[in-house]
């Protein structure tokens, strides 16, 4: 590294009594070297030496200061890389008894260069501050959150469609897409290398999308549905590029060599199909911001179907001060056939629909009758699951007209007790029990995978998951369904999966 | 003068850096994210939480730094600014790499795009490089009290 020898300007004029450039620093005369143009040594810090000088000495005689000045010297006054004269040689720079001349183009250089970086930098961070910033990509009105949905979905964006979804159905998605696939790796149905965020096999493209602005329907403060009248959506799936394993894709057969298939949603024709009714797509207000929602344009499609209108008014939600409590209520109101009782205790982040729409339901199902069992005690194991509590049985009293039963769990063995009758079930009984309610003609693949996945149901236990929304808790259906799923998977081996192939064949 | 052409492959490797952090690192479907959004998207991996802040804050933090080295060397500390070039360098050059072998997924609907983690990679390589030489580089010391130079 070298200093730009000279160009940092020169040594300023020195004040000092010595008339040296002093500037507190050491300072040695060159033994043995006549002062022929002077050799001198600028001080900058530290002790003096040598012979002190009595009267003025000019600069020129000087060693010329290569750095920017007001910038520290460093060492002996020598700087870093920089150029200087041999003994006795007249010095660069200024000569003649003339003052020094002042050079800031060093000066103004770095001062354009630091200024230039830092304004660079100072867009590009802002910029990237920005861009990292949206977890969740919200829009500002409803028509844009859709066009936001169907953009994404035109250009096979699932980032941005999974992004830009409602978030809690984002999330519900994510958690178990990863779990899912997870245990198909593992099971040997996709390869080893399948990643879930790396999806293959399937092709959406959207073309020519308009809203009908007009038409839109502001359902109340939160739901906004917006209507879509032309355009197309292909869906082109291909089994061959799903990262399924080779024992898969053989057992598939010709299915795996077919053809990609392709579907087509035209959004005019299914206007003119639905006798004039364009296809919504329902957009809802989560904070300050929009997000297409997957359960609300379903729900849309539902009641559409049946002629039906959106509620005025929904079921507020109702949670519970704990996960234990949350589970104990919606069986004791599902065992009351009160309907609206368990929709409230529903998640209104994940299952808000089912709220918002819960008038109606109600209308449809009509009254439910009292099961005439009633819960008498619950007591539940608590597991930590993605997004909130898997709550297991540990204890089950009903007291069914009159008639008390109970359910108790210890380990991986259940006892159920009714009528003074008892009845114990372990987890390696099940291959027994299987094959007597099976019968010989079972074969004993399919005995051992039931068995296998029997004893891993008692051993996880079955139950429900309760989550937290704004310090409340509530039972959430999908993730209950979903660990349920789970269990069943996690009870398989690899091997189970090829005795099921055989037996499909 | 080796310093100094350190120095410039240094500055070269820092811009080209900075540039790749905003070239498409990620496809989805036929649209492309730049590293910064794929921040944005870190709650998909997990990292929504604390540890989530701190990668986008280290990320974030690249073109401040690079910015910090230009300063440190336009005001002479240059010794400071090829270490902070290194540090630039390691870092960027480490995650352009990684995204850079997971690369590749052409037929996937999700998958790593490869132009910028190999810029970026690239950039972090001269950086490195630039400060090396700079650190290295011979440079003249002060004369001793003694007075040999």
């Amino acid at each position: 590294m070298s200093h730009p020898g000279g160009g940092g300007g020169e040594w300023p004029p020195q004040n000092n009594p010595y008339g040296q450039p002093q500037q507190g620093g050491w300072q040695q005369q060159p033994q043995g070297n006549p002062q022929q143009g002077g050799y001198q040594q600028p001080q900058q810090g530290g002790y003096q030496q040598g012979y002190p000088q009595t009267g003025p000495q000019p600069q020129q005689q000087g060693f010329p200061q290569t750095g920017p000045q007001g910038f520290p010297q460093q060492g002996y006054g020598q700087q870093f890389g920089g150029q200087q004269p041999p003994y006795g040689q007249q010095p660069f720079g200024y000569a003649g008894g003339e003052p020094p001349k002042k050079k800031r183009t060093g000066l103004v250089v770095t001062a354009i260069v630091a200024v230039l970086a830092l304004a660079a930098g100072t867009f590009f961070t802002v910029r990237a501050l920005r861009s990292s910033d949206s977890v969740a990509a919200g829009s500002e009105n409803p028509q844009t959150a859709a066009n936001n949905l169907l953009s994404a979905l035109g250009s096979g964006d699932v980032l941005g469609i999974m992004n830009g979804l409602a978030p809690a159905e984002a999330k519900l998605s994510k958690d178990y897409t990863e779990a899912t696939v997870s245990e198909a790796k593992r099971l040997e149905i996709l390869k080893p290398d399948a990643d879930p965020q790396k999806i293959s096999g399937v092709t959406i493209k959207s073309e020519g999308i308009k809203f009908d602005e007009a038409a839109a329907e502001k359902v109340n403060d939160r739901i906004t549905i917006n209507k879509v009248v032309e355009g197309r959506i292909t869906v082109t799936s291909d089994v061959k590029q799903i990262p399924l394993t080779d024992k898969l894709v053989q057992a598939m057969g010709s299915k795996a060599d077919q053809a990609p298939e392709t579907e087509t949603l035209d959004f005019a024709k299914e206007k003119a199909d639905r006798k004039g009714k364009p296809i919504g797509i329902a957009t809802i207000k989560v904070g300050d911001e929009w997000y297409p929602s997957l359960f609300y344009t379903l729900a849309n499609a539902a009641l559409e179907e049946d002629d039906l209108k959106w509620p005025a008014q929904g079921f507020a939600p109702a949670g519970a001060d704990s996960a234990e409590a949350a589970a104990k209520g919606v069986l004791e109101k599902a065992l009351a056939g009160d309907i609206k009782g368990v929709i409230a205790l529903l998640p209104p982040d994940e299952m808000g629909v089912l709220q918002d729409v819960g008038p109606v339901i109600l209308d449809k199902v009509g009254r439910v009758p009292n099961t005439g069992a009633k819960l008498i005690e619950l007591e539940t194991d608590a597991k930590d699951v993605e997004g909130g509590k898997q709550l297991t049985v540990r204890k089950l009293v009903l007291d069914v007209k009159g008639s008390k039963g109970e359910i108790t769990r210890d380990g991986d063995c259940y006892t159920a007790k009714a009528d003074g009758q008892t009845q114990r079930l372990c987890a390696d009984e099940i291959a027994d029990l299987v094959k007597q309610q099976g019968g010989r003609k079972m074969p004993q693949a399919a005995v051992d995978v039931i068995a296998r996945i029997g004893a891993q149901v008692l051993k996880d236990g079955v139950g429900v998951v309760a989550t937290e929304v704004d310090g409340k808790w509530y039972v959430s259906p999908i993730r209950s369904y979903s660990e349920i799923f789970l269990t069943l998977m996690r009870g398989l081996e690899p091997k189970d999966i090829d005795e099921l192939l055989k037996l499909a064949k | 003068m080796r310093g100094t052409w350190g120095a410039v492959v240094g500055v070269v490797g820092l811009v080209t850096t900075v540039v790749g952090t905003f070239l498409p690192w990620l496809r989805s479907g036929s649209v492309t994210r730049d590293s910064y959004e794929v921040l944005a998207l870190r709650g998909f991996a997990g990292l929504d939480g604390t540890w989530g802040e701190v990668i986008r804050a280290v990320w974030v933090g690249i073109t401040p730094v690079a910015v910090v080295c230009v300063v440190l060397w336009s005001v002479r500390l240059r010794r400071f600014a090829a270490f902070s070039a290194l540090v630039f360098g390691t870092i960027a050059g480490t995650v352009g790499a990684l995204a850079a072998v997971q690369g590749g997924n052409e037929g996937a609907l999700v998958g790593i795009s490869l132009t910028g983690p190999v810029v970026t990679l690239g950039g972090a390589v001269l950086g490195i490089a630039g400060a090396i030489t700079v650190l290295t580089a011979k440079t003249r010391t002060a004369i001793s009290p003694g007075g040999a130079p």
